[in-house]
């Protein structure tokens, strides 16, 4: 600086020397003379103002530019000196202040503090600036002296400012005071805790507000701490791998009794103390269920649009708080998006399906967001990369999930698009590591018997036998351990540290992973992994060894566990195709279609089960029949006839299950219209509509009378049921009296849409009268099953009879005829009449007789019931050669009718009664001829 | 509670919402970390808004075997965290090694 001074001096004579030299233009040289001059001053000021200073400043040389670069800005404006001069001792003055209260701090601070000051002196000198008036600053000067003195006076009170200033700057000012190399790193051993460390209590509390409450606990402490009457709890801490629990660390119980008092959503009461020696485990940064991540492993995103969505690692940022993930992009390329009136893009909200990426379509439908990339299959689409057709992106480590993933084979699948390698087995291993420990950690199939080899350790390669397997760990025993005297030591060890041993050729049961339940033969082992030809899938598989057990056997029995679907359920593939799954395995079913196509489909092929009820699934078939499930079928054309019980009834498909054919389960699909019905499932019907053999059984007695009408019933001939659309009324039950039409019928039942309100109603078909060429008539007589007989039955009318009746006849009151015969007879008299026969059932003998009463509606007289006597009865029309007396069909029809019944308890009155009791009561009336042949003793026969 | 927008600090612990660590910096690591003077993505780099394990520190924390295990024992009070995801930048971490301060990671990346 003394050098420049200098030079101006000369500069200075110089000019004044060529002043005097050319006497012209003065005034340019007087110009540049003051000039010099208050350069000089200026110079000079600010050596002084060093020396003033120099007790005090302890950064003169910042200072000193400070002041060069003033002179710069102010060498025309003398005026400004003592201005800044002054503005500099005020400066001072405030260091002085905070110099006070900075004593106590460190050199770092003070130096910050005077950078502060530094700024703030500028900021005055701005202000000042706009006001030169010298006057003013006068005054300023003199405020200012006052205002030092005043806080010379209250020097208590700057005191407590210094505190407060303390206080505020502390915040940015205090010196870090973790760990540094200079005050010695202490290991973490040497921070275990001992029983002289306060306790940790670990409290229970709602799951979910753990946090909440350590945030409010820590509220709570500090208000108390500011009012002097602190909590005497030293830390409150969560964890969000012990869920429900909060840990206080406190050296007496009763403060946490204390702290908690007014806490909601904890329990007090259930205080627990944890052990010392458990409580670094409370603090482990990683959890042993932490998965750590690294590229390669699957993750799956929780926020956004490809939330739920499995993901693989592709590269970890440096600070590890970025995920670069490979996923398969969920992509519309605009196509649903929407514009509404402003001309705006509303975005679909339709979560477009997980595709690869495909350049055609961003072409086509996005081609202003698309552009290439760096590679041929590389493509940039909406700032977002995509390789190989995967969608490379960036996700927060906080929105991934790295636990519990589970991914489906079916993600997996989607991921292995383009890799022949197949899956990654350690990424799938680190995925299911969890799950694995939620099921217990040693559950992996250790068991007593199996050769093992210890991993790692100081144990390393012994390998031994499990003696003792439980839950964390292994008792082995030692067989080679490379040195002879440890054999048949016993070891504990934990179960990670073992690993099996297999030998090529031994065959093996994979026990977890992806290749559950499978079995197979070990073809190679290498290290910790084995590769075995699955029984299943004749391919080579990797697994660990550890996931097998020895296994004799080779089937799979996954079927049963976790699918949706079962064996020989009907299964809709699309809109157009169902099929029967014929066989399950553990990545695919084969499926028989209802064209006959057998086809393999992977689980997410099936769309879903076809529930169809009993009553949906019912066909007919080539003769009309009606045919359901379980019916027993024939095909009707075809090489081998094949038969079996129909499983399955879709649209026209059967699908029948057969005992005879091997392939499929025994499945085979056929058209309705093929095949004829065997039997149905509840009863036999004809085979080939041959004879029924069951009916022609001379030993078997036809129970009742309905059984009879039934047995008819089913020998009717095939096809259309004879009561489709007939004009029906039903004779009985609720709906007794309505008219209506047959729109559908069965064996037994008929449904009768009436004709008075639309319903359609399930009546038995016997119920029904039919309309017949203009006739109303029952339904039994209408299908051919019942004879005309039954219907005179049905009417009595009985002209004949009565007519040739007398009075004994119809009273009954003919004591020749011996008291129980007269009043049997009057009966059955009434019976003919009105169909009712009270007395009737009481005789025994007249088995006969209650046949007829049968075929009105006695079924209570069962117990005479034998069924030739009704036959006969009915069939030879008794009653009429009665009514006619004179004709000997009658005489026939007593004789036999009589005979079955009445042959059992006397054959002699039988064939008197016959003979004798005809042509009496033919040519003279019942009654006095009866009389008459008393003698002949059939009336004590009768009386029986 | 602004859970969302709270971060912690890579080097303390300390867990502060974004704009607090913007103003007013980190009360233990500001001399260091200098959360006030630099621009926003210090901050960003500095902090993790992944973190696990909330830990209530009072004023005696030099009696707490839990504030001396997590080596918060001579920080201020506040809540800390026990797991911090993620690193320091690797300028900062050499930064700090010339100022002979051992940063150990909270990750669980630390061993000793």
């Amino acid at each position: 600086m003394s050098d420049s001074s200098s030079n101006q001096l000369k500069q200075e004579l110089h000019d004044d020397e060529s002043l005097q030299r050319s006497n012209s233009g003065t005034d340019v040289t007087v110009e540049s003379d003051n000039q010099s001059r208050g350069n000089k001053r200026t110079i000079d000021d600010a050596n002084d103002d060093d020396d003033d200073e120099e007790n005090q400043h302890q950064d003169e040389e910042q200072e000193d530019e400070d002041g060069d670069e003033q002179e710069d800005d102010e060498d025309d404006d003398d005026e400004e000196v003592p201005n800044r001069k002054r503005k500099r001792r005020r400066a001072n003055q405030f260091i002085d202040i905070e110099a006070e209260v900075d004593d106590e701090e460190e050199d770092e601070l003070d130096e910050d503090d005077e950078e502060a000051e530094l700024l703030r002196e500028q900021f005055i000198s701005d202000d000042r600036a706009a006001d030169v008036n010298e006057e003013d600053q006068q005054d300023d000067r003199l405020h200012r002296q006052f205002d030092r003195r005043r806080q010379e006076a209250e020097d208590q009170d700057a005191e407590q400012l210094a505190e407060t200033l303390k206080q505020r700057y502390r915040r940015t000012h205090t010196v870090y005071r973790g760990d540094t190399t200079t005050s010695g790193t202490v290991s973490q051993k040497l921070l275990m805790p001992s029983i002289n460390d306060p306790s940790i209590y670990a409290i229970r509390c709602t799951p979910g507000r753990e946090k909440d409450l350590v945030r409010r606990l820590y509220d709570k402490k500090r208000t108390l701490e500011r009012m002097n009457t602190p909590l005497d709890i030293l830390t409150v801490f969560q964890r969000d791998s012990f869920r429900g629990y909060i840990y206080i660390e406190a050296k007496r119980p009763d403060a946490i009794d204390k702290a908690l008092t007014g806490m909601v959503n904890v329990y007090v009461r259930d205080k627990l103390l944890v052990p010392v020696k458990e409580y670094p485990d409370l603090l482990k940064q990683v959890k042993s269920s932490d998965v750590e991540i690294v590229p390669g492993i699957y993750i799956r995103i929780t926020r956004g649009k490809y939330k739920g969505d499995l993901a693989m690692v592709d590269n970890l940022s440096e600070n590890g708080l970025d995920v670069r993930c490979k996923l398969v992009p969920r992509l519309d390329y605009g196509r649903n998006d929407e514009i509404d009136r402003d001309g705006k893009k509303i975005r679909s909200k339709l979560r477009p399906l997980p595709r690869l990426f495909s350049e055609q379509e961003a072409r086509t439908y996005d081609s202003e967001s698309f552009q290439p990339g760096r590679g041929p299959r590389n493509f940039i689409y909406k700032g977002d990369e995509y390789n190989e057709g995967f969608l490379y992106k960036d996700f927060k480590i906080q929105f991934i999930q790295t636990k519990d993933i589970h991914p489906t084979l079916e993600e997996l699948d989607r991921f292995q698009n383009n890799d022949e390698d197949g899956i990654d087995l350690s990424a799938i291993a680190a995925s299911l590591k969890n799950k694995n420990q939620s099921e217990g950690k040693s559950s992996t199939s250790f068991q007593p018997g199996d050769k093992v080899e210890i991993r790692r350790g100081e144990l390393a390669k012994t390998i031994g036998l499990v003696v003792e397997a439980s839950l964390n760990e292994i008792t082995i025993s030692v067989t080679d351990s490379g040195d002879p005297k440890f054999d048949n030591e016993k070891l504990t060890v934990p179960p990670s540290d073992l690993r099996k041993i297999f030998y090529e050729g031994d065959h093996v049961r994979v026990v977890e992973g992806k290749h559950f339940d499978e079995t197979g033969l070990v073809i190679k082992v290498d290290g910790d992994s084995v590769v075995l030809v699955s029984d299943q899938t004749k391919e080579d598989v990797r697994v660990f060894a550890n996931y097998l057990i020895k296994a004799s056997d080779a089937t799979s029995n996954m079927n049963s566990i976790n699918s949706k679907y079962d064996i020989k359920d009907l299964v809709q593939l699309n809109v157009s195709s169902v099929g029967v799954i014929v066989r399950s395995e553990r990545s695919f079913y084969q499926i028989l279609t209802s064209d006959g196509r057998l086809i393999d489909v992977k689980p997410s092929g099936i769309s879903s089960k076809l529930e169809l009820s009993r009553r949906e699934q019912v066909s007919t078939d080539k003769n009309g029949f009606t045919i359901s499930v379980g019916d027993t079928v024939k095909e009707a054309l075809g090489d081998k006839r094949r038969e079996g019980v129909i499983l399955h009834i879709y649209k026209n498909s059967l699908f029948i299950s057969s005992k005879e054919i091997v392939e499929n389960l025994g499945i085979f699909v056929t058209n309705r219209m093929n095949v004829t019905t065997v039997s149905t499932k509840d009863s036999m019907v004809s085979r080939n509509l041959g004879p029924d053999l069951n009916r022609m059984n001379p030993n078997l007695k036809v129970p009742s009378a309905i059984s009879a009408v039934n047995s008819a019933l089913q020998t009717r001939a095939g096809g259309r049921d004879k009561l489709l659309y007939r004009d029906v009324a039903v004779s009985r039950g609720a709906y007794k009296g309505l008219k209506g039409k047959v729109i559908e019928a069965d064996d037994i039942y008929a449904r009768v849409e009436l004709h008075t309100k639309s319903k359609k109603i399930k009546v038995e078909k016997q119920g029904l009268h039919v309309l017949d060429r203009g006739e109303w008539v029952p339904y039994l007589k209408f299908i051919g099953a019942a004879v005309d007989t039954q219907r005179d039955f049905n009417k009595p009318r009985a002209p004949a009879f009565t007519s040739g009746d007398r009075s004994t006849w119809n009273g009954g009151t003919t004591p020749a005829v011996g008291a129980g015969a007269a009043s049997t007879w009057g009966g059955e008299t009434s019976s003919w009449a009105g169909g009712k026969t009270p007395a009737y059932g009481s005789q025994s003998t007249w088995g006969g007789a209650s046949a007829w009463g049968a075929n009105n509606n006695n079924n209570n007289n069962g117990g005479g019931g034998s069924s030739g006597g009704n036959s006969a009865w009915g069939s030879k029309g008794g009653s009429s050669s009665w009514g006619s007396n004179s004709s000997t069909g009658g005489n026939s029809t007593w004789g036999k009718g009589g005979n079955s019944t009445w042959g059992s308890t006397n054959k002699g009155g039988n064939s008197t009664w016959g003979q004798g009791g005809n042509s009496t009561w033919g040519s003279t009336g019942g009654s006095s001829s009866w009389g008459s042949q008393n003698n002949k003793g059939n009336r004590s026969s009768w009386g029986k | 509670m602004s859970a969302r927008s709270e971060r912690a600090c890579m080097l303390c612990g300390i867990i502060q919402p974004f704009k607090k660590f913007v103003d007013q910096g980190c009360p233990n690591c500001e001399s260091l970390l200098h959360f006030q003077d630099n621009e926003e993505g210090q901050v960003q780099e500095c902090t993790s808004p992944a973190f696990e394990g909330l830990v209530a520190l009072g004023n005696d924390n030099r009696a707490s075997w839990v504030a001396r295990w997590l080596r918060i024992d001579s920080f201020t009070s506040g809540l800390y965290a026990v797991k911090v995801n993620g690193k320091l930048p690797p300028d900062i971490i050499s930064e700090l090694e010339s100022q002979n301060i051992v940063y150990r990671p909270r990750d669980g990346s630390a061993e000793d």
